[in-house]
C-alpha cells in the first residue's frame, strides 16, 4: 500500500466513524485520552512525588495524603474505564453494527445479480463486507489506542524537559529503528502466510466436512474419513515445512527486533543515567528511578502505536472496500412504467446471451412467443438453457442483444423492483428460512392467514403436525422444524398459489415428490392458475403434457414448439424424449391389457 | 472406556510433553532475566553509587546486555520457528483424534442439538484452546516466578508484605471467577442472537439466496430481524453491565489499597520513621511495588483464563467419554465376514428417530436373496430410506433383528461388514480431493477402463487436465475440474461401483439426470449389476419394472411385495400408483 492511500483510507475510515455513530467515535476518544493522561500522572508525576518525599524525608503525614490521592485516581479511573469497556462500547457497537447492516442491506439486494458470478467482485468485496461492522469497532478501538498513547506520550514530555531532552531522542531513535525492523519482519512474516494459505483453507475445508451433518452417512459408508486425515496430516507436515524454510530470515529479524529495543533502552538509557548518577552528580536516586520509569512508559505507548499500525491498516482496507461496494453502479438498471399487476403476454425476439465472465453464447437468436394466459412448458436436456430464460424474463441478467417484451414493452423500461416482484416464481434451488411457517410463505408480503391456510390445505399439508407458526429450520440449525423434501417443496409451491401473481414460473415444481403428490399438484397447480400465463420448466415429461404450448429447446434456440399433439405428431426430438420416458410404461400397459 | 480415555491421555502427554516442558524452562528463565534487568540492575547500580567507579557499572551493563541477547535469541527461535512446529504437530495428533472418534460417533446422536453444539466445538475449538491453555500456563509460571523473585529478594519474607502481594491476588481470583461465570452465561445468552443475525446476514450475502432477495420481499423480513436480534443483544448486554462494572472496581480497589496503603506506606514508614530501612532500597522497592502490582493482576488473571479454559476443556472430555454403539473394533466375539452368501433377513424390523414421535417403520420382515434385484417404491415419507439406512447401520432398529447369511449384523464388525455394501446414497457427497480418491477412496485403482465404459464418465476423466488424479472442484486447485449435477451423480455411481462389493445400494441414482441420460444410467447399470444383488430406492417407476421383486411401502409397513407382473395384476397400491405414471404418458401418446 503507497502512503498516499493509507492516508486516503484513514481519512475515509475516520470520515466514516464519524458520521455514522459520533456519540461513539468522540466518547471512545476522550476515555482513552483521559485514560493515558491520567497514566502518566499516576505512573511518572505522582511517583516522584512519593519518591521524593521518602528521599528527601519529608513529613510522613503528606506521603499518606499522597497515597490516598493515588488510590483515588486509580479507582476512579478504573470506574470510567469499566463503565466505557463494559457498557458503553459494547452497546455503542451494536448501534454501530445496526446502522452498517442496514446501508449494506439496502445496496447488496439491488446490487447487479452478475457481481455474484464475478468471483473476483465476490470474494474480495461481498465477502469481506460480513466483517464490516466488526473491522470498524475494531479500527475504533485502535483510534482509542492512538489517542491514549498521544496525550500519554505529551504528558511527559516537561518532565524530559526538566531533566534532560536527550532522553525522549533516545527513546524515539528505538521505536524509528525497531519499526523498520518489524516492517522487514511483517513482510517475512506475510510471505510465510501466503505460502500457508492454501494449507490453511485446505484443513479447514477437511474440519468443516467432519462436522457438517450433511457428511455423516458418507464418512460412515466408506472409509473417508482415513483418506480426509491422511490429508490432512500431510498438510501440516507441509505446513512445518514452510515455516523452516521461512525460518532463518525470521529469526534474525526477531533477534534485531530485541537487539535494538535492549541496546537502546539498557544500555543507552540506563548507562546515560548512571552517568549522570556517578559522574555529573545531577540526578538523585529517586530522580533516576522516574526517569527510567518515564522512558519505558513512553516507549510502551509508542510500541503500542506501531503495532496497531498495520492492524488499522488492515482495518481501514475493509473500510474502502464498502466504499467500493457501496459505490459500485448497477449495470442492469430500471425505467419508469410501472408493469400493469396481471397476466402478461411474454416474448423474446432474437435474443443473444452469454453469462459474463464465459465465452459461449448460451442462447443464440432465440426467439419465443409466449401469449396471455398461455399454459407454456419449457423442455430440454440439461444444459439446454431452460433456467437462463427464467433468469433472463426476471431481468437478473440483461441480455447482450435482441429484445425481451412483456405486453408489448421492453422489459428494460419496467420499474426493477416491481417488475421482478410482479411474477409468482418457484425456483428449482428455492430456499427455507429460518422463520415461521407463515413468514416463509410470506416472503415479507403480509397476507390473509386464511389465504395461507387455504392454500396449504388444497396442497395436503400436513397443517394439524406443523402448524402456521412453527420455526421452520434451515441451515442454522436450532430447534425448529426440520422438513422432508416433499413438504419443503410444498412450501415453495404454496408461495406462489398464495401471491396469485397473474404471471408464474415453475422451475422443476414437482422434482422431489413422488408421483401421487407430482400428478396432484400439477391437477392443482393448473386449476388454481387457470387463465394466467404460466411458465413451466421440466425434464419431467408428465408435467407438460398439461401445457397449452411446449417450447423443445436445444444448443440455445428453440427446435420444435406446439401443442404435445402436434410435436407428437412432427416425430422429432421431442416426440424421442417422450417415448423414451413413456416406453417401458407402455410396454408394461400393453401387456396387461 | 477407560482404556481408550487412556490412550489419548497416553497419547498426548507424548506430543505435548516437550512443548509444555520447554514452555516452563523458558518462562522461568525469562522471569529471571527480566528481574536481573529490572530489580536487581537498579538496586546494584544506585547502591554502587559511591562504591564503584562509573567503568565498573559499564561493565556490568554490558555482561547483563549479553545475557539479555542470548536468552532473546534462544526465544527469537523458540517463538518464530519451533513452537510453531510444535503447535502444528499438537494440532495434528489431536484433531486427526477427533475426527477419527467423530466419524465413529453414532450418527444418531446427530439429532441431538446438545451434542451437535459439542462436537461442533470440539472440532472447530478445541485445538486452538488447547494450544492456548499451554500458552496460559506459561504466562501463570512467567508471572508467578517473577512475583516470588521480587517477593523474596527484595522483602526478605517480610509475613506482612507477602499477605499483602497474596490477599489481592486471591481476592481477585474470586471476584474475577464471579465476573468468569457471569460471562459465560452471558455469552451463552448472545450465542443465539449472533448466530441469528450472522444468518440473517448471510441470506443478504449468499448466492443460493440472491434470487428470492430480488423477486420477493424477503429483505424486510431479513431487516426485521436483523433489528430484533441486535436490540435484543443490546438489552442482554445492559443488563450484565453494572454488575461487572461494580465487580472490576471492587477488583481495582482492593488491589489499589493493598499495593498503595498496605506495601507502600508501610515500608515508607519503615524507613522513614523507624528509619529501619535505607533510603535507596525504599526507592527501589517501591519502584518494583509498581511493577508487583502489574504482575499480580497478571497473576489472577492468568489463573482466571485457566479456569475459564478448562470450562470448554470441560466440552472435550465429555465429547471424547461418548462411547460409539455401531462403529466398535475392540468388543469381544465379534464375528468377520468376507463375503455375502446367502441372503439378508428382516424380522420383525420396527425403527424410530430420536427425536419422532412415531415409528418410522413398523414390523417390516424381508428378505432378500443372494444375486436378486429388489427395488424398495412408495410415496414420500414412506419409509424407504430408513429402510436403507438399517440395513447399513447408520442406525440400529429400535426392535427386530437384521440378519445377514444368518447372523445378527449387531453381532458383526462394522469396518468388515460395510465392505459388502457398494453404496449410492441419495445425499451423496463429492470431496474436494482426487477423482481417484473419489471413487476408489483407499483402495488402489485397477479396472479404470472398465469403470468408465460401465457408468458413462470416460469423457469427464479425459477433458480433466490430469485424468485420474484431478481435483474434483476448482476449490484448491486452478486445474480442478468442475462438475455439473448429473456428473456429479455418475462419479457417486462410480464409486459404489469401484468397490466391487456383492451387494449394491441405490437410493434414487438417476434424480439429477435427464430422461435420455437416465435411461442410459439404467441399461449400464443392469449391466454391471449382472451378478450382484441390487437394491434400489426408486420414485420412478418406470426403473423397477426388471426387479425381481418389488416392496411397495406405506407408513413405515411393507403394504405389499411381488414381481411388477404379480403387483399390478393385484390392483392394489402399487398398481394404483403406477397407473397415476403411466396414465399421463399413455395419454400423451394418444395422439
Amino acid at each position: 500500500m503507497r502512503n498516499k492511500d493509507v492516508v486516503r483510507n484513514v481519512t475515509q475510515l475516520i470520515g466514516t466513524l464519524r458520521r455514522k455513530n459520533p456519540f461513539f467515535f468522540w466518547s471512545t476518544i476522550i476515555v482513552y485520552a483521559l485514560i493515558g493522561g491520567v497514566s502518566t500522572y499516576v505512573n511518572v508525576y505522582l511517583l516522584m512525588k512519593v519518591l521524593l518525599t521518602i528521599e528527601r524525608k519529608e513529613a510522613f503525614s503528606s506521603l499518606v495524603y499522597l497515597i490516598i490521592l493515588v488510590v483515588f485516581v486509580e479507582i476512579s479511573l478504573k470506574l470510567i474505564e469499566s463503565y466505557y469497556l463494559n457498557r458503553m462500547h459494547p452497546v455503542q457497537s451494536l448501534k454501530l453494527k445496526q446502522t452498517i447492516n442496514n446501508e449494506i442491506i439496502e445496496k447488496a439486494s439491488t446490487i447487479d445479480y452478475k457481481c455474484y458470478d464475478d468471483s473476483k467482485f465476490y470474494d474480495d468485496i461481498m465477502l469481506s463486507l460480513e466483517k464490516s461492522d466488526e473491522s470498524l469497532t475494531n479500527s475504533l478501538d485502535i483510534i482509542g489506542v492512538y489517542a491514549k498513547g498521544i496525550v500519554g506520550i505529551v504528558a511527559v514530555i516537561p518532565l524530559f524537559d526538566e531533566i534532560s531532552p536527550f532522553l525522549l531522542l533516545f527513546v524515539l531513535l528505538s521505536v524509528v529503528t525497531g519499526i523498520i525492523v518489524q516492517k522487514k519482519l511483517n513482510k517475512c512474516y506475510y510471505e510465510r502466510y501466503l505460502s500457508m494459505v492454501p494449507y490453511i483453507k485446505r484443513n479447514s475445508y477437511i474440519m468443516t466436512r467432519f462436522a457438517f451433518w450433511e457428511y455423516s452417512e458418507e464418512l460412515r459408508i466408506n472409509n473417508f474419513p482415513s483418506v480426509l486425515i491422511k490429508h490432512f496430516k500431510n498438510t501440516y507436515q507441509n505446513m512445518n515445512k514452510v515455516i523452516k524454510q521461512h525460518g532463518r530470515k525470521i529469526i534474525l529479524y526477531s533477534i534485531c527486533k530485541g537487539l535494538v529495543s535492549y541496546i537502546v533502552i539498557e544500555l543507552i538509557v540506563v548507562g546515560y543515567l548512571s552517568y549522570n548518577l556517578f559522574v555529573t552528580k545531577t540526578l538523585s536516586a529517586a530522580v533516576f528511578m522516574v526517569a527510567l520509569a518515564a522512558v519505558l512508559n513512553v516507549k510502551d505507548y509508542l510500541n503500542n502505536m506501531a503495532e496497531n499500525y498495520e492492524k488499522l491498516m488492515e482495518n481501514s482496507l475493509y473500510v474502502s472496500k464498502i466504499q467500493s461496494f457501496m459505490n459500485y453502479e448497477n449495470t442492469v438498471v430500471g425505467g419508469d412504467i410501472h408493469p400493469q399487476e396481471g397476466v402478461y403476454d411474454i416474448e423474446f425476439k432474437h435474443v443473444y446471451f452469454k453469462y459474463p465472465f464465459s465465452e459461449n453464447y448460451v442462447l443464440k437468436d432465440f426467439s419465443l412467443h409466449i401469449r396471455k394466459g398461455e399454459k407454456a412448458a419449457i423442455v430440454g436436456l440439461n444444459g439446454a438453457g431452460k433456467t437462463t430464460i427464467v433468469n433472463l424474463l426476471l431481468r437478473l441478467y440483461d441480455i447482450q442483444e435482441g429484445v425481451i417484451e412483456v405486453n408489448g414493452v421492453d422489459i428494460k423500461q419496467y420499474d426493477l423492483d416491481e417488475y421482478r416482484r410482479s411474477f409468482g416464481v418457484v425456483f428449482q434451488d428455492f430456499n427455507l428460512y429460518s422463520v415461521s411457517l407463515e413468514e416463509n410463505i410470506e416472503l415479507g408480503q403480509s397476507e390473509d392467514t386464511q389465504t395461507i391456510e387455504n392454500a396449504l390445505k388444497k396442497l395436503e399439508f400436513d397443517l394439524e403436525k406443523i402448524g402456521l407458526d412453527s420455526e421452520i429450520s434451515s441451515e442454522f440449525d436450532d430447534d425448529g422444524i426440520k422438513l422432508s423434501g416433499g413438504e419443503s417443496q410444498k412450501i415453495a409451491i404454496a408461495r406462489a398459489l398464495v401471491n396469485d401473481r397473474g404471471t408464474n414460473i415453475l422451475d422443476e415444481p414437482s422434482s422431489s415428490l413422488d408421483p401421487f403428490m407430482e400428478s396432484k399438484m400439477n391437477s392443482i397447480l393448473c386449476k388454481e392458475m387457470e387463465g394466467k400465463t404460466i411458465v413451466f420448466i421440466s425434464h419431467r415429461l408428465t408435467t407438460t403434457t398439461l401445457a397449452d404450448r411446449i417450447f423443445y429447446i436445444e444448443n440455445g434456440s428453440v427446435i420444435e414448439s406446439g401443442s404435445h399433439k402436434e410435436l407428437m405428431n412432427k416425430h422429432g426430438m421431442y416426440e424421442k424424449m417422450y417415448n423414451i420416458q413413456a416406453s417401458k410404461y407402455i410396454k408394461k400397459e400393453c401387456c396387461q391389457e | 472406556m477407560k482404556k481408550r480415555n487412556g490412550r489419548l491421555v497416553k497419547k498426548s502427554i507424548k506430543v505435548l510433553f516437550p512443548r509444555v516442558a520447554l514452555t516452563t524452562l523458558m518462562n522461568v528463565v525469562n522471569a529471571c532475566v527480566a528481574f536481573l534487568v529490572q530489580i536487581w540492575l537498579l538496586k546494584y547500580i544506585l547502591n554502587s553509587v559511591g562504591k564503584h567507579s562509573f567503568s565498573h557499572i559499564l561493565l556490568v551493563l554490558a555482561i547483563v546486555f549479553v545475557i539479555r541477547l542470548i536468552i532473546s535469541s534462544i526465544n527469537a527461535y523458540l517463538n518464530t520457528t519451533l513452537y510453531p512446529c510444535m503447535d502444528n504437530s499438537i494440532r495434528k495428533s489431536f484433531q486427526s483424534y477427533v475426527f477419527d472418534f467423530t466419524a465413529k460417533s453414532d450418527i444418531e446422536l446427530y439429532d441431538n442439538q446438545e451434542f451437535f453444539d459439542r462436537m461442533h466445538r470440539v472440532v472447530f475449538q478445541s485445538n486452538e484452546r488447547i494450544i492456548g491453555l499451554v500458552n496460559i500456563y506459561g504466562n501463570l509460571i512467567y508471572s508467578t516466578v517473577s512475583l516470588l523473585l521480587i517477593g523474596l529478594y527484595l522483602f526478605k519474607a517480610s509475613i506482612i508484605l507477602l499477605v499483602m502481594i497474596i490477599v489481592p491476588v486471591v481476592i481477585n481470583v474470586l471476584i474475577g471467577r464471579i465476573k468468569n461465570r457471569r460471562n459465560y452465561q452471558k455469552s451463552l445468552e448472545l450465542t443465539g442472537e449472533t448466530r441469528k443475525s450472522e444468518y440473517f446476514k448471510r441470506v443478504i450475502y449468499q448466492k443460493k439466496h440472491a434470487k428470492d432477495v430480488r423477486v420477493t420481499n424477503i429483505v424486510g423480513v431479513v431487516r426485521k430481524m436483523l433489528s430484533g436480534s441486535i436490540d435484543q443483544s443490546i438489552s442482554i448486554t445492559k443488563n450484565y453491565s453494572s454488575t461487572n462494572v461494580f465487580l472490576d472496581v471492587t477488583k481495582k480497589a482492593v488491589n489499589s489499597i493493598a499495593i498503595n496503603i498496605g506495601i507502600v506506606l508501610y515500608v515508607a514508614y519503615k524507613s522513614m520513621v523507624e528509619d529501619s530501612i535505607n533510603g535507596t532500597d525504599v526507592i527501589v522497592m517501591i519502584r518494583a511495588i509498581w511493577q508487583l502490582n502489574e504482575n499480580s493482576s497478571r497473576m489472577a488473571d492468568n489463573i482466571l483464563q485457566l479456569h475459564e479454559q478448562s470450562l470448554y476443556i470441560r466440552d472435550v472430555k465429555m465429547f471424547l467419554n461418548l462411547r460409539p454403539s455401531i462403529n466398535i473394533s475392540d468388543k469381544k466375539d465379534q464375528k468377520e465376514i468376507s463375503r455375502f452368501n446367502n441372503d439378508i433377513v428382516f424380522e420383525n424390523v420396527s425403527f424410530k428417530y430420536r427425536n419422532s414421535k412415531e415409528n418410522v417403520l413398523k414390523n417390516v420382515d424381508l428378505r432378500i436373496g443372494k444375486g436378486q434385484k429388489i427395488a424398495l417404491v412408495g410415496t414420500n415419507g414412506s419409509g424407504k430410506t430408513t429402510l436403507v439406512k438399517l440395513l447399513l447401520r447408520l442406525y440400529d432398529p429400535s426392535e427386530g433383528v437384521i440378519k445377514i447369511d444368518g447372523e445378527d449384523i449387531k453381532n458383526i464388525n462394522y469396518l468388515n461388514y460395510r465392505q459388502l455394501f457398494g453404496v449410492e446414497l441419495q445425499a451423496y457427497r463429492l470431496f474436494a480431493i482426487s477423482f481417484k480418491e473419489n471413487i476408489y477412496i483407499d483402495k488402489t485403482p485397477h479396472n479404470e477402463q472398465d469403470l468408465c465404459n460401465a457408468i458413462g464418465i470416460g469423457g469427464i476423466i479425459q477433458r480433466s487436465s490430469h485424468g485420474f488424479e484431478t481435483n474434483v472442484t476448482k476449490e484448491f486447485d486452478e486445474t480442478g475440474e468442475n462438475l455439473s449435477g448429473g456428473e456429479e451423480q455418475k462419479i457417486a455411481l462410480a464409486r459404489a461401483y469401484a468397490k466391487e462389493a456383492d451387494i449394491m445400494v441405490l437410493d434414487e441414482p438417476s434424480s439429477a439426470l435427464d430422461p435420455i441420460a437416465e435411461n442410459e444410467m439404467f441399461k449400464s447399470m443392469m449391466e454391471i449389476c449382472k451378478d450382484k444383488t441390487l437394491i434400489m430406492i426408486s420414485h420412478r417407476l418406470s426403473s423397477v419394472l426388471d426387479s425381481d421383486c418389488i416392496f411397495m411401502l406405506e407408513n413405515g409397513e411393507i403394504v405389499e411385495m411381488g414381481t411388477h407382473d404379480e403387483l399390478m395384476n393385484m390392483s392394489g397400491k402399487y398398481s394404483e400408483l403406477f397407473d397415476v405414471q403411466a396414465k399421463s404418458y399413455i395419454e400423451g401418446l394418444k395422439v
